[in-house]
């Protein structure tokens, strides 16, 4: 009985470090740029896409493909924040919201054009592995990904903290007008911000493939699951926002296993609604101006 | 006769007349969708573009309209004309019970807090399949009758939708000018700065929100009737409708009686011309288009439609005195 | 007594903002109330008219006790009136479309409030900007739209948070004469502010907080003289300007 439980935690756990992952991406973005990126969904999408191809064409596994994916989402944000946000006189955070929500749909549009409707995934020997960590069976993948995540959210981490153009981010973070006096090119960093967060969403597009499906839509879900997971651990919290993403994933594995599958997101709506009218700040929100990059 | 109210008669007139000319169902059919969206925006507008509440959740008055008036239509046969004012205080009634407390939320909380009770509604009008026969749907018989709220040809949607569209026209314009209008703006701006005012923002909220869910539900009312199928994922569509009208009242022009409007007539035959000209072919080109276009409008035009054709008329380039 | 204050407290978590407060103002009087900065003179403005609740203590306004009102518009439609330090006009609507929203609290009628409006912008000078964009007026002229909009409420007590920082002289003395007819007009005033000579000039009772808590009261001459307030203002730079 144990057992079952542990593995639905689990699987809880795994879930979540992926929607941490993508969390993760868009708290830099709003950390730095101040701006949600709504196309955030998309990028993961585009990655498991391009993921998959190249599994299909080359027989590229996408662990071995993941650099180049990971590069080419960086670019993309650099696209978005050069192309489509910063042109927007005034940064109104309506119409950037609206701007990148219409990038959105061009992506998700342009897949569907592209590759049609139907679900996509890679099948390789790896997907069937299956490792035993105590009680429970965890599969491969599963494992990978979680780890991935962990590893992204400290590699994160450290290159706010001790890098230089960490600081640079940091410093636009906390105050554009001083970090521009004090010689740093501030469209330049919202330009590398918005690389770094889609790159994480690259990222989780990788590990993403080989255990779920790719389809047109499928940036749209987790997009609203990420989006979630930003306001429980509180907004460009980067703890939080782990927090929030394994908090999410067991919540909905949970909700799926006992009550319906149909009502899962239900749940985790639900809980998202309490807490914004609990504690809108987020779990470990610190109070108001906790738009902080970094803890 | 002032400037203004010319234009208004013209306009009425233009609208009213264009069946005469044009007969194509398809085109009176595009019509009556860019009436619909524009009433909706519209009722949108009231609590986001006047009291700065942005809700993304309408989709649930929308189908909250669509569904209730379908069933009491359905199962007791009551004319729709009264049952979208059913659906109308059950909407406004949901609006208290649920929205209303979210307004103590900001920004960004409010809009996810509204979405997310808008897509719990969706799951459990989904769910509860014992009333609303879940994602299977429900259809109304088409037996045309001024009682049903069916008409054998276009015509008789097409005023119908005509009219609440200009209703709500009418009704924001009279709010802006109204105290009301200036006390939302000022909640808009600053809610402490309205309460110094002797302004009880609560109150106001509290009315716009009403009025906006009313009106949305009705839409929803109108657009059960239309197309004589209601499905939740359509009905309580977070893209299709709360996402949909927003961006239409945004790119219009928000906080405008006319923008709204303005953001239909621009969105809507865009994407219905885009999706007849390349849809049928090929699956997504018409969205990709779409998604194309509204970044283009907000690049380029980052008020809104409205502002910037105000702007156009009254030639006034910035820090000059406006005209009121 | 138009305004009673009855040991007044605010705490935040562990810190004290206002500590034990009681004062009192009669109706006509125009009071000042000085202090160094985070003395707690804003945080008291905001118990007095309903912006934060109190720890304990009482307030009485026309001798009805507000303390506990939790919404500002209550105490404000009770004739109270106060501007913010920073001036929150509405930045997309012209300056007589701001003193309307005052206006309003008296009235439901466009044209009346209208009236209204224009009569104070005439009153206060401010007449020739009445369709400017808010947003567009240089500090000076948002300061006095705050006090405009304010008075079209028509207050009997009026609590100005630092209305003359950012003021040359002669707009200073422009807005002692103007206050000082709002006065002979029956609103009782309650007026913070930095500029020394200023406040000196218009009070006729100073009141003197740090650190949260009342040190001295007394005329202006008595104020100048008072060891306590010399000596908490040491090392403050103050404005004798």
């Amino acid at each position: 009985m144990v057992d079952r439980y542990l593995a639905i935690l689990a699987s809880g756990i795994l879930l979540g470090g992926i929607y941490a992952l993508i969390a993760l991406g868009l708290t830099v973005i709003l950390g730095v740029v101040r701006i949600m990126n709504l196309a955030q969904g998309a990028a993961v999408m585009l990655a498991m896409y391009l993921a998959f191809w190249l599994f299909k064409i080359f027989e590229i596994h996408p662990y071995v493909s993941a650099p180049l994916i990971i590069l080419v989402s960086f670019f993309l944000g650099v696209f978005i924040q050069r192309f489509i946000v910063q042109p927007i006189p005034g940064a109104i955070m309506d119409m950037v919201l609206i701007a990148t929500l219409g990038f959105s749909i061009f992506l998700e549009n342009l897949a569907l054009f592209l590759w049609g409707a139907d679900y996509r995934t890679v099948h390789t020997a790896i997907n069937n592995m299956i490792f035993r960590i105590g009680p429970i069976n965890v599969s491969y993948p599963r494992l990978v990904a979680f780890i991935v995540s962990i590893l992204s959210a400290l590699v994160l981490y450290i290159l706010m903290k001790r890098t230089m153009i960490g600081k640079a981010l940091r410093a636009v973070a906390q105050d554009r007008e001083a970090a521009e006096l004090m010689g740093i090119d501030s469209k330049r960093m919202y330009i590398y911000a918005v690389g770094v967060g889609t790159a994480l969403a690259g990222l989780a597009g990788v590990i993403l493939i080989p255990m779920y499906y790719a389809f047109p839509s499928v940036g749209g879900y987790f997009m609203l699951a990420a989006v979630v997971v930003i306001f429980l651990g509180g907004l460009g919290n980067m703890i939080g926002c782990i927090l929030g993403g394994f908090i999410i994933g067991i919540l909905e594995v949970f909700s799926g296993y006992f009550l319906t599958t149909a009502l899962k997101e239900t749940i985790y709506f639900s809980a998202f609604i309490l807490i914004l009218l609990i504690k809108p700040t987020g779990i470990l929100g610190l109070g108001k101006g906790s738009e902080r990059i970094g803890t | 006769m002032s400037g203004k109210t010319v234009w208004a008669i013209v306009g009425v007139l233009f609208l009213g007349g264009i069946p005469l000319f044009v007969h194509n169902p398809y085109f009176l059919h595009v019509f009556i969708l860019i009436f619909l969206y524009g009433a909706i925006s519209g009722a949108w507008n009231i609590i986001a573009g006047y009291a700065g509440q942005f809700s993304l959740g309408h989709a649930a008055f929308f189908g909250i309209g669509a569904y209730t008036s379908t069933l009491l239509f359905l199962k007791l046969g009551v004319t729709p004309w009264l049952g979208m004012v059913a659906g109308g205080l059950l909407s406004a009634l949901v609006s208290v019970l649920i929205f209303y407390p979210c307004f103590k939320l900001k920004g960004i909380f409010f809009a996810l807090a509204t979405l997310a009770f808008g897509e719990v509604i969706m799951q459990v009008s989904i769910y509860w399949r014992g009333l609303t026969r879940g994602s299977l749907g429900l259809m109304i018989p088409f037996r045309p009758s001024f009682y049903n709220m069916m008409f054998e040809s276009k015509l008789g949607y097409y005023y119908i939708t005509l009219i609440f569209l200009l209703g709500i026209i009418f009704l924001s314009y009279s709010i802006e000018n109204s105290k009301m209008g200036f006390y939302l703006k000022a909640i808009k701006d600053d809610e402490d700065a309205a309460e110094a005012m002797a302004i009880d923002t609560a109150k106001c909220k509290l009315a716009a929100l009403l009025i906006s869910s009313f009106l949305t539900s009705v839409g929803g009312s109108l657009y059960a009737q239309y197309i004589t199928l209601i499905e939740p994922e359509v009905a309580f569509s977070l893209f299709g409708i709360s996402i949909q009208i927003a961006i239409m009242s945004i790119i219009g022009g928000i906080g405008t009686f006319l923008g709204p409007a303005f953001g239909a007539f621009v969105l809507v035959p865009l994407g219905e011309f885009i999706r007849d000209l390349l849809g049928g072919k090929t699956p997504g080109i018409h969205a990709m288009i779409y998604g194309i276009m509204v970044i283009l409008i907000v690049i380029l035009l980052p008020k809104g439609i409205m502002r910037w054709i105000s702007d156009l008329v009254q030639k006034r380039p910035k820090g000059v005195p406006a005209k009121g | 007594m138009i305004l009673e204050v009855e040991k007044l407290n605010k705490y935040f978590g562990g810190l004290r903002a206002v500590n034990d407060i009681s004062f009192q103002v009669a109706p006509g009087e125009i009071v000042g109330l000085i202090g160094p900065n985070g003395a707690g003179k804003t945080t008291l403005f905001n118990l007095l008219s309903g912006f934060m609740e109190p720890t304990s203590g009482r307030i009485l306004f026309n001798q009805e006790d507000i303390s506990r009102l939790k919404s500002p518009h209550k105490i404000i439609r009770k004739r109270m009136g106060r501007t913010f330090q920073i001036p929150k006009p509405i930045r997309s609507a012209t300056v007589l479309q701001n003193v309307m929203i005052g206006a309003f609290a008296r009235t439901n009628d466009k044209q009346e409030a209208q009236d209204q409006a224009s009569k104070i912008l005439e009153f206060l000078k401010l007449a020739d900007l009445r369709d400017t964009l808010a947003e567009s007026l240089p500090l000076p002229f948002l300061k006095r739209l705050e006090i405009a909009r304010t008075l079209a409420t028509q207050p009997i007590f009026m609590m100005l948070d630092e209305v003359m920082a950012g003021l040359n002289e002669t707009e200073i003395q422009e807005l002692i004469s103007i206050l000082r007819e709002c006065n002979q007009r029956g609103v009782t005033l309650f007026i913070v502010e930095h500029i020394m000579a200023a406040i000196m000039q218009i009070s006729q009772r100073i009141i003197v907080i740090n650190f949260g808590e009342k040190i001295a009261e007394g005329t202006p001459e008595e104020i100048m003289n008072n060891e306590k307030v010399i000596e908490s203002y040491l090392g403050e730079d103050f404005s004798l300007a």
